[in-house]
């Protein structure tokens, strides 16, 4: 069990930025979950810990090590690729087995530990068998497999479940997420899914475009985005993200308005400056429900019944769309006319530049 | 069979027929007294073993054929492992690492392959003189080693395969060594035996070099003695034994074809045995 301390991390392929400045802390034992969206950055972070991708600028420290010119196979980290990488010329007894027999672990010794995690991922029965006769489940348990076998600080996952199918993604989650209670270690996973990085992580790090946008646990994200990307990438259905005018503020709130909303308040405290200016208003489409006369109103375009939960599209006059997601009992059809209300003190305002206010 | 594919059907079976009978007629007429064969027949009307009896004992004009096999085998196993020794490492390095010039350097190494082997035949035949080789087994080895062809389809196969399996078996340990031997090479196995298939195959029946650098019959490789048989200005050439020699000597290499050619399909494909 190790933490890991990354201090303005770059990394450039040829003139192109694609990391610029990452500072983060991760303690012992942690499960830390990178998310963002495709193209940002989360599988070259991860590479670099990993020691698969040089390290442009910035220390990376693993433990109390400094290890931007370690190798790979020094940095007692093991990682779980997407696509398992698993060796399709040995059976899965020798992948799981490879990593000891390079150590010199002698055989008797090896095929004892194998069997261990054998039992521990529940593929005892599955030793004998190649890669190419496994499903993708059981591949998945096989990398797994190879990357505890060494018992190493730090475990990596790049995107481990995007090839499963939904069902077994669920699944593997849920164990994943004892593994890591079973074993203590640190782990990074990363994914583009932010499901995944709610329902796994003690703590996430929203990345976009090579920057950290927000570090923290699922529910600070949930309920305090630090900015207009994380509240749009944090949360399904997304939150609604509406232009706003500030009519009034001050320490306990504002008075906002907007073509589509009756004037109404926030419990934001916004700097005078900023009255009568634009900035955006956030509101999950859970925090909205259905009132005899809330400050927005319009006709269903969409209904999509989920059972317990419904969510519907409601068009303003004014031509916004809101989503809302209302209690899956209550009857409602299309064109029909409703009037959504929310709790002041759930809405977020975030300023011009973009950040919370 | 669909009606569509009858012309398709025709054509592959005329096409068939015209590679099949010239083979059909020299296995056939190789069964038969020399006589036969200046008859004006397709099909032999008297049969015969002695063909295969003199292929064995005397083919005519002091060559040996079993010698000539011997010669062959023996040349055909030195050239495959050394291919395959000299190919697999040059592929891996033009493949998949990464060094200065590395682009450059097996440009040249291709240039060689454009250029006719005829064009290296004087200078090769100095050297060997030089060296003392001429009429030795190791003066038809050595110039065959390596083979541009096998560097060439081993480097394809190494640039496909996947990187992350290399990165997994450096994560697990595996020293740049480690991953060539342990991962690399086993993976590129259907790509190694189909160079190792072909080189058999192009070592056994390679012609004008043993011909130039041998000249007594103990030195001699299978093309070479047979042609030696056909070459006779003095007596009467027995060409039935010829055929005997030709079918009998290519045995080997059919056999080994029927067993190779599983492989030599897949070695071509680049994702073989990854999936
Ligand atoms: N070897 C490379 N050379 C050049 N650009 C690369 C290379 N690898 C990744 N990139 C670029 O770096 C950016 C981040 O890639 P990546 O870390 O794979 O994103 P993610 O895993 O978040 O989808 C992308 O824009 C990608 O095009
Ligand atoms: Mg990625």
């Amino acid at each position: 069990m190790a933490g890991l301390q990354l201090s303005g991390i770059h990394k450039n392929y040829g003139p192109v930025e694609v990391i610029k400045g990452i500072d983060l802390a991760i303690e012992p034992g942690e499960f830390v979950v990178f998310v963002g969206p495709s193209g940002c950055g989360k599988s070259t972070l991860l590479r670099m810990i990993a020691g698969l991708e040089e390290i442009t600028g910035g220390t990376l420290r693993i433990g109390e090590r400094v290890c931007n010119k370690v190798a790979a196979r020094d940095r007692g980290v093991a990682m779980v690729f997407q696509s398992y990488a698993l060796y399709p010329h040995m059976t899965a007894e020798e992948n799981v087995g490879f990593g000891l027999r390079l150590a010199g672990v002698p055989k008797a010794e090896r095929a004892r530990r194998v069997r261990e995690v054998a039992r521990v991922l529940q593929m005892e029965h599955l030793l004998e068998r190649k890669p190419g006769q496994l499903s993708g489940g059981q591949r998945q348990r096989v990398a797994i497999g190879r990357a505890i076998i060494r018992k190493p600080d730090v475990f990596l996952f790049d995107e481990p479940l995007s090839n499963l199918d939904a069902a077994l993604r669920v699944d593997m989650r849920m164990e994943l997420s004892r593994l890591h209670a079973d074993l203590g270690a640190t782990m990074i996973y990363v994914t583009h899914d932010q499901v995944e990085a709610m329902t796994m992580a003690d703590k996430i790090v929203v990345l976009d475009q090579g920057r950290v946008q927000q570090v923290g646990t699922p529910m600070e994200l949930y309920n305090m985005p630090a900015n207009l990307f994380v509240a749009g990438f944090i949360g399904a259905p997304k939150m609604n993200l509406l232009r706003v005018r500030i009519d009034a503020a001050d320490r306990a709130g504002a008075a906002i308005s907007a073509p589509f909303l009756r004037a109404t308040e926030v419990r934001t405290s916004v700097p005078s400056a900023l009255v009568g200016q634009e900035v955006t208003l956030g509101i999950r489409p859970h925090t909205l429900e259905l009132r005899a006369s809330g400050p927005i109103s319009g006709s269903i375009r969409l209904v999509e019944r989920l059972g317990d939960t419904s969510i519907i599209e409601v068009a303003t006059q004014a031509g916004q769309s809101v989503f809302a997601a209302i209690d899956g009992d209550i009857d409602v059809e299309l064109n029909q006319v409703v009037s959504l209300g929310f709790d002041p003190a759930k809405a977020h305002l975030f300023g011009p530049e973009g950040t919370r206010l | 069979m669909n009606r569509n594919n009858v012309p398709r059907w025709l054509i592959l079976l005329v096409l068939a027929l015209l590679w099949i009978l010239p083979m059909a007629s020299l296995i056939l007429f190789s069964f038969a007294p020399s006589s036969e064969i200046l008859k004006d027949q397709l099909v032999p009307s008297n049969w015969t073993w002695s063909n295969y009896w003199r292929v064995l004992t005397d083919a005519g004009r002091g060559v040996s054929i079993p010698q000539a096999m011997l010669n062959s085998a023996v040349i055909m196993v030195a050239q495959v492992v050394g291919i395959l020794l000299l190919d697999i490492p040059a592929a891996y390095a033009f493949g998949r690492l990464r060094w200065p010039g590395r682009d450059f350097v097996f440009f040249l190494v291709l240039v060689t392959m454009m250029m006719p082997g005829i064009l290296e035949v004087i200078s090769l035949y100095d050297l060997m003189a030089n060296w003392g080789l001429v009429d030795t087994v190791y003066a038809v080895i050595l110039p065959g080693l390596p083979r541009v062809v096998g560097i060439f389809i081993l480097r394809q196969f190494f640039q496909q395969l996947p990187r992350e399996m290399e990165e997994a078996a450096r994560m697990d340990g595996a020293t740049d060594f480690q991953v060539f031997r342990l991962i690399m090479v086993p993976l590129a196995a259907p790509a190694i035996i189909t160079v190792g298939v072909l080189s058999a195959l192009y070592s056994w029946n390679n012609f004008l070099w043993p011909l130039i650098i041998t000249n007594s019959p103990a030195s001699m490789t299978v093309p070479v003695a047979v042609s030696y048989l056909s070459a006779d200005t003095a007596a009467i050439i027995n060409y039935t034994v010829i055929l005997a020699a030709a079918f009998f000597t290519s045995l080997p290499m059919i056999i080994l074809f029927l067993f190779g050619q599983r492989w030599i399909v897949n070695g071509m494909r680049p994702t073989a045995g990854i999936k």
